[in-house]
């Protein structure tokens, strides 16, 4: 196996089933993405094996079928890459413990290869998107409770108030962050069909260009509503458990603001949207 | 094989908030761990922190 097919099974593994992700379609040699609707233009090959995607296929008889069309590992790579790129290919489970799943990871990670496969999209109405940003913040939630037993270990604070501020970090980062990317997906929804993409820890709304109006108003409310959120709870679980909560809830409120930062996300829009505005005067 | 839209927006607009909270769960956790190694089997009695001058002042019991 080269390294360029290795890179491409690494991201999944032959008892998983893979699919094209919700809002593409195709027709003929074009691959319509109806969230953005953009239009990507396919060779004849390509076109023929991401079409078996469309009903769901077996991740060994894809790559079988890619072997009958004479696909090389390269150009596969470049499918399968360019699918993780638009969050395209969604991949469900086979079995859960596969082993060949983990050797080819292992190997991707000790060839230095590029990973595919981490992207993933969902529905952008609230359940869609808690159940996205749970799953995102699954790394968190595990760091914040071996914090949590540390903080024990040391005697700083008593069980009770450790167990009160680790439930409130969490919920608070969950919920806010839910409520944050609604707005935007309530702006991007008034002008466009939408989709929540994940890739790892990144989250956020897959959508046409808004209008200016919009987009500030999207960039603007979305870590304000989240920032305002974590202070309501703070408040809240503050009057229980005393000005530690308080202190949580400032750190969280600092999380959302550090979305305005200028270089992604909201405060990319943002200075994106105050240069055109320059230019255009 | 693929010519991608060149008009196609994927940019993902929210970056920030998980990345943070992990960061800022390391480097709690990693203050946290130097007070237990630091006083051991004492215990810690209070921590302060100077944000602007980046110290962290440990007090054992």
């Amino acid at each position: 196996m080269d390294s360029c097919l290795l890179a491409s099974t690494g991201a999944f593994a032959e008892s998983d089933v893979l699919s094209l992700s919700a809002g593409l379609r195709i027709k003929g040699k074009v691959l319509a993405d109806d969230a953005t609707g953009r239009h990507h233009i396919m060779e004849s090959r390509a076109a023929e094996l991401i079409t078996l995607l469309s009903n769901g296929a077996q991740g060994d008889a894809w790559l079988r079928k890619a072997n009958d069309l004479k696909i090389k590992g390269e150009e596969l790579d470049e499918i399968i890459s360019f699918l993780d790129t638009i969050a395209g290919l969604s991949i469900r489970r086979g079995k859960i413990l596969d082993l060949k799943r983990y050797e080819y990871r292992l190997r991707v990670i000790l060839y230095r290869l590029p990973t595919r496969g981490r992207s993933s999209r969902g529905s952008a109405d609230f359940d869609g998107i808690l159940q996205m940003v749970i799953l995102a913040s699954l790394p968190v939630v595990l760091a914040s409770l071996f914090v949590s037993f540390l903080m024990y270990g040391t005697g700083l604070f008593n069980a009770n108030k450790i167990i009160m501020l680790y439930v409130q970090f969490n919920v608070t980062v969950i919920a806010s962050l839910s409520l944050h990317e609604y707005i935007h997906s309530f702006f991007a929804n008034s002008q466009t069909h939408r989709v929540l993409i994940r890739r790892g820890l990144r989250i956020g709304i897959l959508h046409k260009p808004l209008s200016p109006r919009n987009e500030l108003l999207s960039s603007l409310l979305g870590p304000l509503g989240g920032a305002l959120l974590c202070y309501g709870i703070a408040l809240g679980v503050g009057l229980v458990v005393g000005s530690e909560a308080l202190l949580v809830g400032y750190v969280c409120m600092a999380f959302h603001f550090s979305s305005w930062l200028p270089f992604y996300g909201d405060g990319k829009q943002l200075m994106k949207l105050v240069s055109n505005r320059s230019k255009a005067s | 094989m693929i010519v991608a839209d060149q008009l196609a927006d994927y940019e993902v607009k929210e970056a920030a908030v998980i990345v943070a909270a992990l960061a800022f769960c390391i480097a709690l956790g990693g203050v946290v761990a130097a007070a237990t190694i630091l006083c051991g089997w004492r215990g810690v009695r209070k921590v302060s922190t100077e944000w602007l001058r980046g110290r962290v002042t440990i007090y054992c019991r």
